[in-house]
Order: C-alpha cells, then sequence, then structure tokens
C-alpha cells in the first residue's frame, strides 16, 4: 500500500506553511526597521506557493490524466513586496529625508495577523492529513501482523 | 489480482482495490491541503464508489450473475474489477486566490476516507481470521 507519498505530501505543505511563519514573524519584527543591508527600509517579504505536479497539464478539456495527483507543495521564490514604502513625518528621525519624511516598511500588521491565521489553519490541516495517513498505515499494518 | 482460489476470492480481489482507492483518495486529500494556500490551484478527487455502484446497477438489471472459472472462458461484460480513477475537479467554485480548495469539505472527505480504510481493513481482517481459524481447526 503506497502510504509514504501521501506523507510526503503532507510534509511538504507543514514545510511551506513554516517556512511562511517564519517569514510573517519576521516582517512582523521589522515593521519599523527603517534600516536594512542594501539600503531603505526593510521591504515585506512574501512566500509563493507552486503546485508540485508533472507537467501534464496542457490540456484542461481532458481531465482524467495521470495515476498520481502530485508530490505536494514548494515555496517557489521569496520575494519582496513592490509596494512603497509607509512615509510617516518625523524631521527628528536619523533616517528622516530631508523634506523631514521617514521611510517604514511597506508591513500592515493587520495583513501579517490575518496571513498568519491562514497559515496556522493550513499547517493544522496539512497536520490531521499527516496524522490520518499514519493511522492508515498502522492498520494495515495491524492487517499483516494478524 | 485476478486469481481466484480458496484462500483469495473475488471478494478479497474487491477489498484490495477498495484499500488502493482509498490510498489514493488519502494522496489526493493530502495534496489538496499542501495547496489550499497556492494560488489557481485546482483540487483533485477519486471516483470510485459511484463507479462500483453502477456496475452493481448494471448487473442487478442484468439480473444473471456469470462466474468466469476458467481464464479461457469469454469475458463477461461488467464483469471487469472497477478501478479508482483520479480526476481534476474544474467545475467547483473558485476562491479569491482562484484556487479551489475548501478546507472544511477536504477535512470531512479526510475522516470519511479514514473510516472507510478502517473499515475495508477490518472486513480483510476478518477474513484473514477466520481463513486462520479454519487451518489451525483442521491441524487438530
Amino acid at each position: 500500500m503506497p502510504f509514504l507519498p501521501s506523507l510526503d505530501i503532507s510534509a511538504s505543505g507543514l514545510t511551506a506553511e513554516r517556512l511562511r511563519m517564519d517569514l510573517i514573524a519576521n516582517n512582523l519584527a521589522n515593521a519599523y526597521s527603517t534600516r536594512s543591508p542594501r539600503g531603505g527600509p526593510y521591504r515585506r517579504q512574501v512566500a509563493v506557493f507552486s503546485a508540485l505536479e508533472p507537467q501534464a497539464w496542457v490540456f484542461p478539456a481532458a481531465p482524467r490524466v495521470q495515476a498520481r495527483p502530485g508530490m505536494g507543495v514548494e515555496v517557489a521564490a521569496v520575494i519582496e513586496d513592490p509596494s512603497p514604502p509607509r512615509l510617516v513625518y518625523d524631521p527628528g528621525h536619523p533616517d528622516a529625508r530631508p523634506d523631514g519624511y521617514v521611510e517604514y516598511p511597506n508591513v500592515d500588521p493587520i495583513t501579517e495577523m490575518v496571513d498568519m491565521l491562514a497559515a496556522e489553519r493550513a499547517y493544522q490541516a496539512n497536520l490531521a492529513a499527516f496524522g490520518a495517513a499514519s493511522e492508515m498505515a498502522r492498520g494495515a499494518l495491524a492487517l499483516l501482523r494478524g | 489480482m485476478q486469481r481466484v482460489g480458496l484462500l483469495w476470492n473475488a471478494a478479497d480481489s474487491s477489498l484490495a482495490l477498495a484499500l488502493d482507492a482509498a490510498a489514493l483518495r488519502q494522496e489526493a486529500i493530502a495534496h489538496n491541503l499542501a495547496n489550499v494556500e497556492t494560488p489557481r490551484y485546482r483540487r483533485f478527487d477519486v471516483v470510485y464508489e459511484e463507479a462500483l455502484r453502477a456496475q452493481q446497477a448494471e448487473r442487478e438489471r442484468r439480473k444473471v450473475d456469470v462466474v468466469r472459472t476458467h481464464p479461457a472462458h469469454l469475458p463477461v461484460a461488467g464483469g471487469k474489477p472497477v478501478q479508482p480513477v483520479l480526476v481534476r475537479d474544474t467545475t467547483s467554485l473558485v476562491r479569491n486566490d482562484r484556487s479551489n480548495v475548501d478546507i472544511e469539505r477536504e477535512m470531512v472527505a479526510l475522516s470519511k476516507n479514514t473510516l472507510f480504510y478502517q473499515t475495508v481493513t477490518t472486513v480483510l481482517g476478518t477474513r484473514f481470521a477466520a481463513l486462520r481459524t479454519a487451518i489451525s481447526e483442521g491441524r487438530r
């Protein structure tokens, strides 16, 4: 009984959601970082998820294709949110521009919190799938033991 | 698994196929849940019980139950074991991120599949236990 693919698929989901959670934590921690190694304020980082599937989906008209769904999910890239920095008027700040505005990171704590809830929920769902698969594998083992 | 004999009959074959279907469905659900946050992802589904029911209905309609006891016999229409089929669901409603994974629906499918698998393994276990009893009784 092929159970290991199913466990690996759930594990890929857990890994991806964990990475997303790390990025959210990093975004929140740097919500007020006005300096970064590359100069300018910190920029919000986002994970790009991509389904790990055989490239057989060129013909959407034929839904019945291969025997296996795929190998789960992968984080294809971590990109920087291109939206502009948040401007706050604070001439006394050491990183203030000549016009008195300070460029703060484009991190919105509320967006991050919502993303965090979604990531947590998805993590738990993958964990439940993992638990169900190992329970099934144990059932098959018990059958062999008799 | 087309061999039919004393220790392995047609019912066992269908049970084994049902286990395969449940394992494949588990993979599909795991894949859907892993991609719950992937934009534009379309969910997978496994069609098995529906096909099985259709075959059953077809047999009922014919009212004759023919059994092949020799490989040289002509095959009986509708007697082929139903194979689980993986399908991609492109019809259901799409969310904001253009994926169509519904987390509640997947979780329900997950517990249903686990229960289904447990039922089949229990039935198979009972079959094996009966065989074991028959064998050990004969030894006395």
